[in-house]
């Protein structure tokens, strides 16, 4: 007699190969979408590094730009304005995922999995002001794509004048701390605002998995 | 002014090929961190929650899925669990015991069920209560019922302690406290065996666990199971009632445990165990759509917001092509639309998104970007087989103003509609350029035969080349070929002992003369005659083994929980090889089907009418469905066969898994894989297996099922 049990979970996870259609991009199988990040990945390993971004490289955008970083990817990317409502802006990469802020206060993203929806911060007037408790209320798309509400008190916190560089570009900034707590969690958005009283660069937590967003404002 | 212009193609191409894109924030895809979950109660070797044999009254995770595999003696039990609520888990399970010399086999083979249900909650002075009942269906070998209780004495440390009865009660039994245990029908098995619950020696038994660290756990019992028969058929000896263990968690979804059982035996289990609400990559990371496009303020441009565009004679022309476009570029196909001053009906083809409301979230922001100002009203109408589903109502205004709101998704729920599409609304011009239609795919599949005594898993991977032709909305020919590329069915053969007409089980023969074979091959109407009212008739070959003409009509409103359906079949049963002949065999089947949503994802049907061998009967499916689209169900059919008539089993019944491909990659997909597993398939509550059933078609429109999605109508 022979035993086959270990092939049962192996059934059960349907093993999924590739396949092939008149449009492609709707049957998408996991061999196959495994293939492509393999290849990828093997690209990436063969492929010289992309150039370090410089400001000759970003001299001739003639629109807005915030370089975004995403520190628990290892990832960043280039923010361009796809549109606006009110005061909220809509920032996107090449890649499709876009990002909401106001004032350089981060709102939204879509696209990085735990994704914000939406959320009620302070203004960032507010925030230079640097006195005093702030509310913020995050909706998170959960895991079984419910919305979560999730509630937290900050104190602000002026942590004096720094200079900051962004892409050789140097700013004598005030930064700015602000140190969340509620629902479970607690993290410190950090803030520096030029002296224009623009916010120039910042770090604000997006969600658990996500983590944080860093911000730099590289052309206005 | 307001002429209408047609937007240039690619003009408008959302933010593709930046030069500067250094890498791309979803890359790498980290999956989630690879911390064993503390608090989630472990399983055991029934694979239930569980000590080593023994179980606790502790349940998992509200829809967590457990598949355990545990061998010692020669008893291999493979179980799959599901934790259907918080507090009601089922199970199923497959044991092999090597040599046991039982009913007339030597190595004997055995499917059961479980099904617990804890009682109450462990509080500061409380226990966790639960009563189990394992093997209640079967042919009784494991049948065995329990009372337990688990108690924290540490967040770490668990004791536990229970009652059982039949095989748990076995070993130092202190009495029949509830009276005689009469004996089982050894002859199919299957049938419900509620007579013997609690009945019988009742015998206590307890254990404790401890988890000295986050990994690492260590068990031991006092089992109450003397294993009477496998120690009378020399298949092991008990020489202790004590068992002990130690387990590993490897990682968030693996567990495994050696131990030392009844003073003789070494054991080992393997438990992998997840949760469908939860993606294995962490997230949807399918990318943005274009944002909402506010319209300029009426009081500063109120020349951009006069209605003098509906003069414009090729006006709803250019609006309909420049909305198809940018929905073309969603992975959304615009069927239809009417457009009036100040509303704009469109009706929606969503091959892409398996949320439903993000498909309705982005098809409004598009419209945002095409609709001159004066449109104010969006209703947005999605159609499968060309019938429209239902009709979601967006005021504009919210659109515009809810896009960034906190809980916007909630917020614009409040203020949405979701009703009845008018079957045959005035003004709205098809999208002809998109009929006829063809397409076609190429895919592999696997085709399992599970359970059989001689190999317990069979399967063949097979090619299956499907293509359609549709000549219109809602007319379409389909067919589909396959042909196996290499498995074991083939050898799979039993003497068919089926006293019925062999309507699924000559299954075996199918697979062998039927390579390369036509599977379908049909010609499909959808209709929708009248309000919540919708039709279909196909005809041709309708699956594998029948052809005819199945028709169908469906009664859903958009926001009732009920659904009511019925069913007539006329059919033949086909040839053995798959091309285009008929046997003799000829029967009309037919149900009348009601649909009910309870809420929370959890659905029933019942389908009652003539099955295929021409037993009249009914079945039960009930299913969990989660937002994401798993859903996990079972289903059981009673007819007017005999459980001797049907033969082994009694009646049919099985469980089904349906695994979206969203899940697994994390980017939208209507794809998912299903799989039905049954302990055996006999000819009794056979049902035709006609592909486009209705209610799958249209209630993923309907309300109960679009609010359980709709936090994702901003994605």
């Amino acid at each position: 007699m022979r035993h086959r049990w270990f092939v049962i979970p192996l059934a059960l996870g349907l093993a999924g190969l590739a396949g092939c259609s008149s449009d492609g991009n709707r049957r998408e199988h996991p061999v196959l979408l495994a293939l492509d990040a393999l290849k990828q990945r093997v690209d990436e390993h063969g492929a010289a590094p992309p150039p370090a971004l410089t400001r000759d490289m970003i001299e001739p955008i003639q629109v807005p730009l915030y370089l975004a970083r995403l520190e628990s990817r290892g990832a960043q990317a280039l923010l361009f304005p796809i549109g606006e409502n009110g005061a909220d802006v809509t920032w996107v990469t090449a890649d499709q995922i876009t990002v909401i802020i106001r004032d350089g206060v981060l709102r939204a993203t879509r696209g990085l999995g735990e994704d914000l929806m939406s959320a009620s911060t302070p203004d960032s007037a507010e925030i230079a002001a640097a006195a005093g408790v702030t509310q913020r209320e995050y909706y998170h798309i959960g895991p079984d794509e419910q919305t979560i509400r999730r509630k937290y008190t900050c104190d602000l916190s002026d942590l004096g004048a720094e200079d900051i560089v962004l892409l050789g570009h140097h700013y004598n900034a005030r930064h700015i701390s602000e140190s969340c707590h509620g629902a479970g969690q607690s993290f410190v958005n950090d803030y520096w605002f030029d002296a224009g009283g623009q916010m120039r660069k910042s770090v604000q937590w997006v969600s658990e998995t996500v983590g944080f967003l860093e911000l730099q404002k590289l052309k206005d | 002014m307001t002429t209408l212009e047609q937007t240039g193609a690619g003009r408008r191409r959302f933010a593709r090929g930046g030069a500067l894109l250094i890498a791309a924030l979803a890359l790498p895809r980290e999956t989630l961190a690879d911390t064993p979950p503390a608090g989630r109660p472990t399983l055991n070797f029934y694979g239930v929650t569980g000590l080593i044999d023994m179980p606790t009254a502790q349940s998992q995770p509200d829809g967590q899925l457990s598949l355990t595999v545990s061998n010692f003696a020669g008893l291999t039990r493979t179980t799959l669990t599901f934790q259907i609520s918080s507090r009601l888990s089922g199970s199923f399970r497959y044991t092999g015991t090597k040599d046991l010399n039982y009913a007339g086999f030597r190595d004997y083979y055995d499917r059961s069920f479980d099904a617990r249900y804890r009682l109450l909650d462990e509080g500061r002075y409380l226990p966790d209560f639960t009563v189990g009942l394992q093997d209640f269906a079967g042919t009784g070998v494991s049948s065995a019922e329990y009372l337990v209780a688990t108690k924290h004495l540490r967040p770490n440390l668990t004791v536990t302690a229970g009652l059982g009865w039949g095989r748990l009660g076995t070993y130092e039994s202190f009495g029949s406290p509830f009276g005689d245990r009469p004996r089982i029908e050894e002859d199919t098995g299957g049938d419900l065996n509620a007579d013997l619950f609690f009945r019988g020696p009742a015998a206590p038994f307890a254990g404790v666990e401890w988890q000295p660290t986050d990994r690492l756990g260590l068990k031991a019992e006092y089992s109450s199971d003397a294993y009477t028969l496998e120690t009378r058929q020399k298949v092991f000896e008990h020489k202790s009632p004590w068992n002990f263990g130690m387990e590993y968690q490897a990682s968030e979804y693996w567990r495994v445990g050696a131990y030392y059982l009844y003073g003789s035996e070494i054991g080992i289990n393997a438990q992998f165990s997840f949760n469908p609400r939860n993606r294995p990559g962490g997230g949807d990371f399918g990318v943005a759509t274009y944002p909402v496009q506010p319209r300029p303020d009426r009081a500063t441009n109120p020349d951009a917001w006069t209605e003098e565009w509906v003069l414009q004679p090729d006006g709803s022309e250019i609006l309909r092509a420049n909305t198809a476009a940018l929905l073309n570029e969603a992975g959304l196909t615009l069927e239809a639309m009417a457009v009036s001053a100040d509303r704009v009906q469109l009706w929606l083809r969503n091959l892409r998104y398996d949320n439903n409301a993000e498909a309705i979230g982005r098809a409004a922001r598009i419209l945002t970007r095409t609709m001159p100002p004066s449109v104010e009203t969006f209703e947005i109408v999605p159609v499968e087989q060309g019938i429209p589903a239902a009709k979601v109502t967006l005021r504009r205004t919210d659109v515009e103003t809810l896009e960034n709101a906190p809980n916007g998704a909630a917020r614009l729920r409040s203020v949405a509609d979701i009703s009845a599409a008018h079957p045959t609304p005035p003004e709205l011009e098809r999208a002809d350029e998109l009929y006829p239609r063809f397409n076609w795919s190429l895919n592999p599949y696997l085709q399992q035969e599970l359970f059989d005594p001689a190999e317990p898993y069979r399967a063949d991977l097979s090619l299956r080349l499907s293509a359609e032709y549709e000549f219109a909305p809602g007319l379409a020919l389909s067919g589909s070929l396959t042909k196996r590329l290499f498995g074991t069915l083939d050898e799979f053969e039993r003497p068919n002992n089926s006293v019925l007409p062999h309507v699924r089980t000559e299954t075996p023969r199918y697979v062998r003369d039927g390579d390369p074979g036509i599977e379908t091959l049909t010609m499909a109407w959808y209709s929708h005659p009248a309000r919540d009212l919708y039709g279909r008739v196909t005809a041709g070959y309708l699956e594998r083994m029948f052809g005819g003409v199945s028709a169908e009509l469906l009664w859903k409103p958009v926001n009732s929980r009920l659904g009511l359906g019925a069913e007539v079949n006329r059919t033949r049963q086909r040839d053995f090889d798959g091309m285009f002949g008929f046997q003799d065999y000829e029967i009309t089947t037919g149900h009348l089907s009601a649909y009910y949503d309870f809420g929370s994802g959890y659905q029933a049907q019942v389908d009652a009418g003539r099955y295929l061998a021409g037993d009249w009967g009914s079945t039960l499916t009930l299913e969990r469905v989660f937002a994401n689209g798993w859903r996990v169900g079972g289903f059981a059919t009673l007819t007017d066969v005999s459980a001797e008539e049907f033969g082994e089993g009694s009646f049919d019944k099985g469980i089904f898994m349906v695994i979206p491909m969203s899940w697994l990659t994390g980017k939208p997909s209507r794809a998912a894989f299903s799989n039905t597993v049954r302990p055996i398939t006999r000819d009794g509550g056979a049902r035709l297996a006609v592909n486009g059933r209705l209610f799958g078609l249209v209630n993923g429109y309907h309300r109960e099922r679009l609010d359980t999605q709709w936090g994702k109508v901003w994605r």
